[in-house]
C-alpha cells in the first residue's frame, strides 16, 4: 500500500487550503482537508498524474482553496475567510484606579512631604476624567497638600530661634530678635489658614472624586477577556508583598523591586499600576519618615 | 462568496441542485470521492471546481443523507466510500418531483420545453 503522497506542490496547496478554511468549525475543516487529500491521493493512484504539469492540472481542476471554502460556507457560519470567533467577552464598570490613587496621594499622600503630593498631581494631570479647570483647582488648592502644613508647623516649632543682642556701646537697650525658618503666620490668620489648608483640599478631593465617578459611569463598559480575568499571578503577588511589607524590611530596595514587578505585570491595568506606584512612593518614604521623627524627638 | 460570483445565476442554482445529483449517482452504487467527482465531471457544466464537491459530501453526511465507510484500496491509501441512506432517498424523491414541476415551469416560460426531452425523462 502506498503512503499519502507528499510533494511540495501538494503540500503547498493543502497549506493554502488549511489557511483559507480557518473560519470553518474544526471538524468540518478537518473533513474538508481529509477529503481533498484523499482526492489527490486517488488521482495519483489512478495513474493520471505522471509529471509536474499533470499535477498542476489536477490541482487546477480541484480549484482555488478560497473557492472550495466558499462552497463549504453554510447559513449561520462566520464568513469562511473571517478569523475564528473571538472568545466570550465580559464587561466591567470602568475602573477609577488612577483617580482614586491621585486623590489619596493629594490628601493622605501629602504627608510624605512633597513627593506624595507631586505624584498625585502627575496623576491628576494624566487623567482624562477631569477638566482643565478641575485640574488647576486640584493643583492650586493647595500646593503641597494638607501634609505640607503639618510638616512646616512641625519644623517651625522646632526651629524658631531667638537671639538676644545688646545695643551698641552707649545704649542699654536690649533687642530680642526671633527668626523662624519655618512656617509661621500672625496668630489670628495662622489658625484660620491652617484650618483652610487642612480642610479645603479634602473638600476639593471629595468633589473631584465624585465628578470622576460620574464621568467614568458614562463611559462604555470595559471588556475583560478571559485570558486577562485573573489578576493574580506570581508577579502580582510578589509586587503586593514587596510593596506592602517590603518597605519595612528592606528599605528602598524592596519598594523599588515591587514597583518593577507591578509595571512588568501583563495582568494589571495601567491604572492599577499607578496605584502600585503610589504605594511604592509611600514605601520609599518610610526611612525618610523614620529619620524625620527621630530628629523631631531629639529637638523636643 | 465573491460578489462577482453571486451575479452568475447558475452558480447559485448549481449549488442547490448538485447535491441531489450526488444522491442520484449513489442510488446506483457506492462510490468514493474521486470516482464520484469523475462521474459528475462527465456531465458538463455541473461542476466547475472538483474540490467544491467535498464540502458538499461533508454536509450530506452531517444531515444523514449519506454514510461513509473506509475500505482498503489496491492502489493507494484506504478510501472513504459513500452510500445513500433511507433519509437520503426520501430527500431525493422529494426533490425529483419538485424539480420536474420547476423545470416544466421554467421551460414553459422560456419556451425551451417544446424542443426535446421535456416530457421524455
Amino acid at each position: 500500500m502506498e503512503h499519502t503522497v507528499s510533494d511540495p506542490l501538494v503540500d503547498d496547496y493543502l497549506r493554502r487550503l488549511d489557511v483559507a478554511a480557518a473560519g470553518l468549525p474544526p471538524d468540518r475543516r478537518e473533513d474538508l482537508l481529509g477529503g481533498i487529500r484523499e482526492h489527490i491521493d486517488a488521482a495519483i493512484a489512478s495513474g493520471e498524474v505522471t509529471d509536474e504539469a499533470s499535477l498542476r492540472a489536477l490541482l487546477d481542476r480541484i480549484g482555488e482553496p478560497e473557492e472550495i471554502v466558499a462552497a463549504a460556507a453554510e447559513p449561520g457560519d462566520v464568513q469562511p475567510w473571517a478569523p475564528p470567533p473571538a472568545p466570550t467577552v465580559y464587561y466591567r464598570r470602568p475602573g477609577m484606579g488612577l483617580e482614586i490613587a491621585a486623590v489619596l496621594l493629594l490628601t493622605l499622600g501629602s504627608l510624605l512631604f512633597v513627593v506624595g503630593w507631586l505624584a498625585g498631581i502627575v496623576m491628576v494631570w494624566s487623567s482624562r476624567r477631569w477638566t482643565l479647570a478641575e485640574k488647576l483647582v486640584a493643583t492650586l488648592v493647595f500646593p503641597g497638600g494638607p501634609g505640607l502644613v503639618l510638616w512646616l508647623s512641625a519644623v517651625a516649632v522646632g526651629q524658631t530661634m531667638c537671639t538676644t543682642t545688646s545695643g551698641d556701646g552707649a545704649s542699654t537697650d536690649v533687642v530680642e530678635t526671633c527668626t523662624s525658618t519655618g512656617f509661621s503666620l500672625p496668630a489670628p490668620f495662622g489658625a484660620l489658614a491652617v484650618l483652610l489648608w487642612l480642610v479645603l483640599p479634602l473638600v476639593v478631593a471629595g468633589v473631584l472624586l465624585h465628578r470622576a465617578r460620574r464621568r467614568a459611569d458614562s463611559e462604555p463598559p470595559v471588556p475583560v477577556y478571559p485570558a486577562t480575568r485573573s489578576r493574580w499571578g506570581g508577579l502580582e503577588i510578589a509586587a503586593v508583598l514587596l510593596l506592602g511589607v517590603g518597605g519595612f524590611l528592606v528599605p528602598v530596595v524592596a519598594p523599588l523591586a515591587g514597583l518593577f514587578c507591578a509595571w512588568m505585570s501583563s495582568q494589571w491595568t495601567r491604572a492599577e499600576k499607578w496605584v502600585a506606584t503610589a504605594i511604592a512612593s509611600m514605601g520609599l518614604m518610610i526611612p525618610v519618615l523614620g529619620l524625620a521623627f527621630a530628629a523631631l524627638a531629639r529637638t523636643s | 462568496m465573491e460578489p462577482g460570483e453571486a451575479q452568475n445565476p447558475l452558480t447559485q442554482l448549481r449549488r442547490g441542485v448538485i447535491e441531489y445529483c450526488v444522491l442520484a449517482l449513489l442510488t446506483e452504487e457506492e462510490l468514493y470521492g474521486f470516482d464520484l467527482v469523475k462521474r459528475l465531471g462527465e456531465s458538463e457544466s455541473l461542476v466547475t471546481s472538483e474540490g467544491t464537491i467535498y464540502p458538499l459530501l461533508s454536509r450530506l453526511r452531517r444531515v444523514g443523507w449519506v454514510t461513509t465507510t473506509w475500505r482498503e484500496s489496491e492502489s493507494g491509501p484506504p478510501r472513504r466510500y459513500y452510500a445513500i441512506t433511507r433519509a437520503g432517498q426520501h430527500a431525493l424523491a422529494g426533490f425529483t418531483s419538485e424539480w420536474m414541476r420547476f423545470r416544466d415551469s421554467v421551460d414553459g416560460l422560456l419556451g425551451t420545453g417544446d424542443g426535446h426531452g421535456a416530457h421524455g425523462v
